[in-house]
């Protein structure tokens, strides 16, 4: 990932530019109705403009657009997409932040064929509503209104809902905290026995985390930029089972062809459902450390289980993997 | 694990018009404290400007930005000015990551070579 300009969340009581609507539909004709008044004003205003669509909604899009449908990008800014929901909120956030750094604003499409189930669709929903904050992004899902769950799809993510042309607020709305109480992180997938492990305990045992973590890194052949993120990215996540944890954890590596993979175990329980999503507000003067492993990782991942809290870290080690 | 703890020295010089502390070694959760005493010792001296002087350590975590925001909440409820070097490797990448150099005094901002004030 890389570095991106910072745009700090809104103050607290200040209009926050974020904005994530549903927008349900029952045929084409209604789908158009709705979208076009939106894609019409975001073209002529010159924002950013993506669709993260399926082929039937997209031939629906071009249809209506004619020549302007060059001023839509179509793909989605999270791809490509991995099996934490967390780690694609996140490089949303990383990717529209960029895109809106010359201080356009942006229109994101999304279908929920994109993400795939509904408990990944809902957890992506969530975790976008903290790691879009203050980015002044309209992200509108599409659903199609013949699709089951639509409680799930339609009322517990989305603040507003899109009837027709007009937006109203979603008296069902939940917060991302009370979705992903609901419905957790879930386990990162199984892996087979660790090439590499080691335990640490107290501050004192944080800088041979940084030492092993440093030789991992340069093992797995990434240049001294990679490196230096990865070790600190490892650092503060090692930090924070020493400081805000039970102050003793494990560490675990495995190289996978294309990328080097590791956990960090502890025994304790996490404190928040949305770790490190939310960007650090400039004057805050802690909350950084698993944001900060975020912009520094390809893939970062936590979750809380009956035997404790683990972090699951991905780095690509080779271009085009 | 057998690495011994990480070590942090701080050095205080003086000059006219301001007081610089240059830390050098690593900036973790484990020497924090050091370099918290030595911040504190210094604005108990009042100095027109404190610079803290990042750009020679060997690594920095996010509890060294810690230090340096809770110096410049200080600095500013004292109405003095504080200053920071952080250099042109890992510890500027974190500040820019994380959206902070163009929001403090940054001495070598454009500049490794800077002037002191």
């Amino acid at each position: 990932m890389t570095a991106a300009p910072d745009r700090p969340a809104p103050p607290a009581g200040g209009a926050d530019p974020f904005r994530h609507l549903a927008l349900s539909y029952r045929d084409t004709d209604g789908l158009v109705a709705s979208l076009g008044p939106m894609l019409d004003a975001a073209l002529a205003r010159g924002d950013v403009v993506l669709a993260a669509v399926d082929e039937l909604v997209r031939a629906v899009i071009e249809q209506r657009l004619g020549d302007r449908v060059p001023g839509i990008v179509f793909g989605e800014p999270a791809q490509p997409y991995t099996w934490s929901g967390q780690t694609t909120a996140a490089r949303r956030a990383t990717t529209l932040r960029e895109m809106t750094a010359d201080g356009r604003a942006a229109l994101v499409l999304s279908d929920s064929s994109a993400v795939g189930a509904p408990d990944a669709w809902n957890v992506v929903d969530a975790s976008s509503n903290l790691a879009l904050r203050g980015l002044p992004v309209t992200l509108v899902c599409l659903c199609d209104a013949l699709r089951g769950d639509a409680e799930r799809f339609l009322y517990w993510n989305h603040p507003e809902l899109v009837d027709g042309v007009t937006a109203s607020p979603n008296p069902r709305y939940r917060t991302p905290d009370q979705v992903l109480t609901a419905m957790p992180a879930p386990p990162a997938p199984a892996l087979g026995p660790p090439d590499h492990t080691t335990t640490f305990t107290g501050a004192g045992a944080l800088r041979d985390v940084r030492r092993v973590t440093r030789a991992r890194g340069e093992e797995a052949g990434l240049d001294a930029d990679r490196v230096d993120g990865l070790v600190l990215a490892v650092g503060e996540l090692a930090s924070n089972c020493v400081e805000h944890g039970p102050g003793h954890g494990t560490l675990s590596w495995w190289t996978a062809p294309g990328r080097l993979v590791a956990q960090l175990d502890d025994p304790g329980l996490m404190s928040t459902t949305t770790p490190g999503l939310r960007c650090p507000e400039t004057r805050s003067v802690r909350g950084r450390g698993v944001w900060l492993a975020r912009q520094l990782t390809d893939l970062l991942h936590l979750w809380t289980g009956a035997d404790g809290t683990h972090v699951r870290l991905e780095i690509v080690t080779r271009a085009g993997n | 694990m057998t690495d011994p703890p990480a070590v942090l020295e701080v050095d205080r010089v003086s000059y006219d018009d301001r007081l610089e502390l240059a830390l050098r070694g690593e900036l973790d959760n484990d020497t924090l404290a050091v370099a918290q005493d030595q911040v504190a010792a210094a604005e108990a001296d009042a100095p027109p400007v404190l610079v803290l002087d990042l750009s020679a350590l060997e690594y920095v975590g996010s509890c060294g930005v810690r230090l340096v925001l809770l110096a410049q909440h200080g600095a500013d409820a004292a109405n003095r000015r504080l200053a920071v070097r952080l250099g042109r490797g890992p510890t500027r990448r974190m500040f820019d990551i994380l959206g902070l150099t163009t929001r403090l005094d940054v001495l070598d901002r454009d500049d490794p070579q800077d002037p002191a004030t």
